[in-house]
């Protein structure tokens, strides 16, 4: 059998890989998707530095200027302003900058949280095991938005840590499924066992041995729950049950712009395409990763 | 041996319910003292005391947790703080018009994400195909309450078409399911793409070419009944999608439905009204997931024959 009939065979998890294959696979579309990444990455860590002006200066005489004028007094808006009069471009760097933040964050915390979930599923096996595989199948079978908001009603809205970690929390069961399955995989294939014969500690093996031998399987995980863990936390900030003011990401942004739908369109449009354009690259950079990562799907491409 | 097959599923799907049970009633006794958190911080701490009496929360947890049992089984998910009305009559008043919006947005995927990827799996490699797979990556990777924005600027702000509000006549219903709907769509037809083309690369198919059979009634007759089948799966994983979908969907077009109440009531802490949509929820899950294995066992059976076997 050939090695596209093999791949062709799955189909579930090669549409789930190949989701941005119909575009043609133009290397010229992952460059794209790498410019605009790249230019979110450098507004993410520069913001303070680019941004024209203090994106909380209200300026009542400015108020939803739109894209591109100059007002009376010689400011120049680029994206134009808010009900407020403040400079949108300003407020969508700081909110790039917040909603990268969070992402980062929370999909790092819950892929060390799933995987080291999975580690401990895999290290003592049995009841541990089970129990651990019951939560997985329970968060598999439940929308996660769901279980965030009825943790977000009895805590209250406002913590930010707290809604990091929980965003992050995201997706926790499939970090576990797999470093669970690859770890005892791993375990059989003897070099584990080798190494604790040698006297090294489990913690060692396992986080010296074992994981180096699944982090691309970790990796490929973390390229389909990052753009997950943006939309996550800019649409529960979007239903105002997310980042509060004076916190302000994408969602907020796109929340506020939703009551000037009829005089000022770009308070919402903005923002929405940032969203847009960068879950859009990150699907498109992701696959490209996959297939670099993955040597199964390699051959079938 | 299929009897058995059926009562383990069932009884996973009981389990499951179980775990949403006890998950909700932790999270809500243990993270917080609803008093405190209801009442303000000025508040009498003899009458905090006496609410918690009253409450019953001053119980050992384990009473309280299979009194909490009781309730539910007597269909007591507690009363909402506001109005103090049982909470699953504020919750039933609207599940009519988020079931209207939900099995609509359903209808939507399948009526469109079907065809699209039909055609495009049939013109393989053509415009055709590339255009449609653009769309679905596109249609994918848009955040639906974006969607919801922009359908909203162009057919209301811009062409003053359909109105941006309201759920009383059938026009109200359409951007809203096209917001839920899109991104599922998107999804199918790439799905029934792969499959089509897995199925239509099968020496059966060959076979039906080889006997002279017409091409139409391969691919209506033979291909697409095959190539159907997996797609159960994921119109499965769609009742997931698209609850939570309803949930930024309503409130994009306020529609009167759960997804609405649920977001009301989280910002107003009506843990009762919550809980009893997060059981919902799971009810309505679990449900679907077991319909979906169940259908699976009944249309193929090569699943019969994988599940009875390896049991």
């Amino acid at each position: 059998m050939s090695a596209k009939a093999n791949a062709a065979s799955e189909p579930k998890k090669r549409s789930r890989l190949r989701f941005t294959r119909g575009l043609g696979q133009s290397p010229l579309l992952v460059r794209c998707a790498a410019v605009w990444l790249s230019l979110v990455v450098f507004v993410a860590f520069f913001a303070q530095w680019i941004m024209p002006y203090d994106p909380e200066a209200t300026s009542l005489l400015a108020r939803l200027e739109a894209p591109g004028t100059s007002t009376r007094t010689g400011a120049f808006h680029l994206l134009g302003t808010d009900h407020l009069g403040r400079d949108l471009f300003s407020r969508l760097l700081t909110a790039i900058q917040l909603t990268m933040a969070v992402a980062v964050f929370g999909t790092v915390f819950g892929a060390i949280v799933g995987s080291a979930i999975g580690f401990i599923a895999a290290r003592f096996r049995g009841i541990v095991d089970d129990l651990i595989m019951v939560l997985v199948d329970f968060q598999a079978s439940m929308p996660f938005v769901i279980i965030a908001l009825s943790v977000i009603a009895v805590t209250g809205t406002g913590n930010l840590l707290l809604f990091v970690l929980l965003v992050g929390f995201q997706g926790w069961e499939r970090y576990a499924r797999i470093t669970r399955g690859m770890t005892l995989a791993a375990v059989n294939h003897g070099y584990a066992s080798a190494l604790s014969l040698l006297g090294a500690g489990t913690l060692r093996v396992y986080l010296r041995h074992i994981l180096p031998n699944i982090a691309a399987a970790l990796i490929v995980q973390i390229t389909i729950n990052f753009p997950e863990t943006v939309l996550l936390e800019t649409s529960m900030s979007f239903l105002g049950v997310g980042i509060q003011p004076p916190n302000t990401s994408l969602g907020n942004l796109l929340s506020y712009g939703r009551d000037y739908l009829l005089n000022a369109w770009w308070i919402a449009a903005v923002p929405g395409f940032a969203i847009f354009f960068t879950t859009l690259a990150m699907s498109i950079i992701g696959d490209w990763l996959r297939d670099t990562l993955d040597p199964t799907t390699r051959s079938g491409a | 041996m299929m009897i058995r097959v059926i009562t383990r599923r069932i009884l996973r799907a009981l389990l499951t319910l179980f775990l949403v049970v006890t998950f909700v009633f932790f999270v809500l006794r243990l993270t917080g003292d609803p008093v405190s958190a209801m009442m303000p911080d000025d508040t009498d701490p003899a009458i905090m005391d006496q609410m918690r009496e009253d409450w019953g929360l001053n119980r050992p947890l384990a009473v309280q947790y299979a009194d909490y049992w009781m309730g539910l089984a007597q269909g007591d998910f507690g009363n909402a703080y506001r109005d103090g009305r049982p909470a699953l009559e504020v919750v039933s008043e609207r599940i009519p018009a988020t079931l209207t919006l939900t099995l609509t947005g359903f209808a939507f995927i399948v009526i469109v994400g079907f065809p699209l990827g039909i055609l495009a799996a049939i013109n393989r490699g053509t415009v055709i195909d590339r255009g449609i797979m653009t769309l679905s990556v596109t249609g994918f990777s848009l955040p639906n309450f974006f969607l919801g924005i922009l359908l909203i600027l162009l057919f209301s702000v811009q062409l003053r078409l359909l109105p941006a509000f309201g759920s009383d006549k059938w026009y109200n219903l359409l951007m809203p399911v096209f917001t839920l709907g899109t991104a599922g769509a998107a999804v199918i037809a790439r799905f029934v793409r792969s499959s089509m083309l897995e199925v239509l690369s099968a020496p059966y198919i060959r076979a039906a070419r080889a006997r002279g059979v017409q091409e139409r009634q391969i691919i209506w007759r033979i291909a697409l009944p095959n190539a159907a089948i997996p797609t159960i799966t994921v119109l499965g994983f769609m009742v997931g999608a698209l609850i939570s979908g309803s949930i930024v969907t309503e409130s994009v077009f306020a529609w009167p439905g759960i997804g609405r109440l649920l977001i009301d009531s989280v910002t107003q802490r009506e843990l009762a009204i919550v809980q009893t949509i997060v059981m919902l929820t799971a009810f309505s899950m679990v449900v679907a997931n077991l319909t979906v294995d169940l259908l699976y066992l009944m249309i193929d059976p090569r699943q019969r024959y994988a599940a009875t076997s390896g049991a």
